[in-house]
């Protein structure tokens, strides 16, 4: 049976046969669908893959319930629904891929660390060129080093040289992934305006480096 | 932190990268606004936001925030693709 936004609601509102009924439908929409969105992070021939369905199934359908009131008919009621059991797998997925990885950098009041850089000082064709990319860098190091708090540095780091995902960075900090980005937010706008005010703001310094 | 590093490349699986992480920053930096909403609108907007992207709305132009929240966070970018993966089977 196909439902419109309103139905569902009605039918997800009330107590008794038409509710059980339209969670029915909808657990098998999930469990129908749900893996064309997981394709990339999972195989549905992993033998974790089918337990894993219908655990994110049953988390989606009470979440949906919990938070019906919410729904605001900006899409389909299935796409909203879609959406919440994305972001129940992923984030389980994220935090299960991570989970062996130590994060104590983001703890600890990290020292900048020059690694993740060194591709960018290796020798090109132009030696002049080159030895103004390197002071450009040299100074974007230092702007990294003096604007940001050792927390934004390290989270920054993490996030965007390492790819640890927002939502693995907010569980080790006991955060939560609005937050994150938030944070992140707040350093990146520090950093460029901090580079424009040294004269180097980031879109040219881009041309600079051959984007 | 170069611990920390060391660690990482030992344990993480591949993940995409920029080609080189300095040069990624940069391109955030570039596109950094002082008025960015953050995780929580996005997901309430995202539906709406790959339907109309689905049927070859837009978006950029019709829902910039989301656009470029989506172009500077991981995280709501893969749960985004996801969906539109998941819409187009749902076209069949
Ligand atoms: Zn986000």
């Amino acid at each position: 049976m196909t439902r419109d936004n309103k139905t569902w609601l009605a039918d997800l509102s009330q107590d008794g046969e038409l509710r059980a009924a339209a969670l029915d439908d909808l657990r098998q929409i999930i469990l129908r669908m749900l893996p064309a969105g997981l394709a990339r992070w999972l195989s549905p021939n992993d033998e974790h893959f089918e337990p894993f369905l219908h655990d994110v199934a049953q988390e989606t359908l009470l979440r949906v319930l919990d938070r019906l009131d919410t729904f605001e008919g900006r899409s389909k009621f299935t796409t909203w629904v879609y959406t919440i059991a994305i972001r129940i797998a992923l984030s389980e997925l994220r935090l299960r891929k991570w989970q062996e990885v130590s994060l104590d950098g983001l703890e600890e009041s990290a020292e900048p660390d020059q690694a993740p850089y060194a591709r960018f000082t290796d020798p090109g064709p132009n030696p002049e060129a080159l030895a103004e990319r390197k002071q450009a860098m040299q100074k974007v190091m230092q702007v990294i080093d003096q604007a940001l708090t050792p927390r934004q540095r390290a989270v920054m780091m993490a996030v965007n040289v390492e790819g640890v995902p927002l939502d693995v960075v907010a569980q080790r900090l006991g955060s939560n992934r609005n937050a994150v980005y938030k944070l992140l937010h707040d350093a990146r706008l520090k950093l460029k305006q901090r580079l424009v005010l040294e004269g180097l703001p980031p879109e040219e310094l881009l041309e600079m480096f051959g984007n | 932190m170069k611990k920390l590093f060391r660690r990482f490349r030992k344990k993480r699986q591949p993940t995409p990268q920029p080609s080189d992480p300095l040069l990624g920053m940069l391109n955030m930096l570039a596109v950094t606004e002082e008025d960015e909403i953050a995780c929580d609108q996005v997901f309430a907007a995202l539906g709406e936001f790959a339907e109309l992207a689905q049927r070859g709305g837009d978006v950029a132009h019709l829902m910039p925030l989301v656009a470029q929240h989506l172009h500077l966070c991981p995280d709501c970018r893969e749960e985004y693709e996801a969906l539109i993966a998941i819409l187009a089977a749902e076209e069949g």
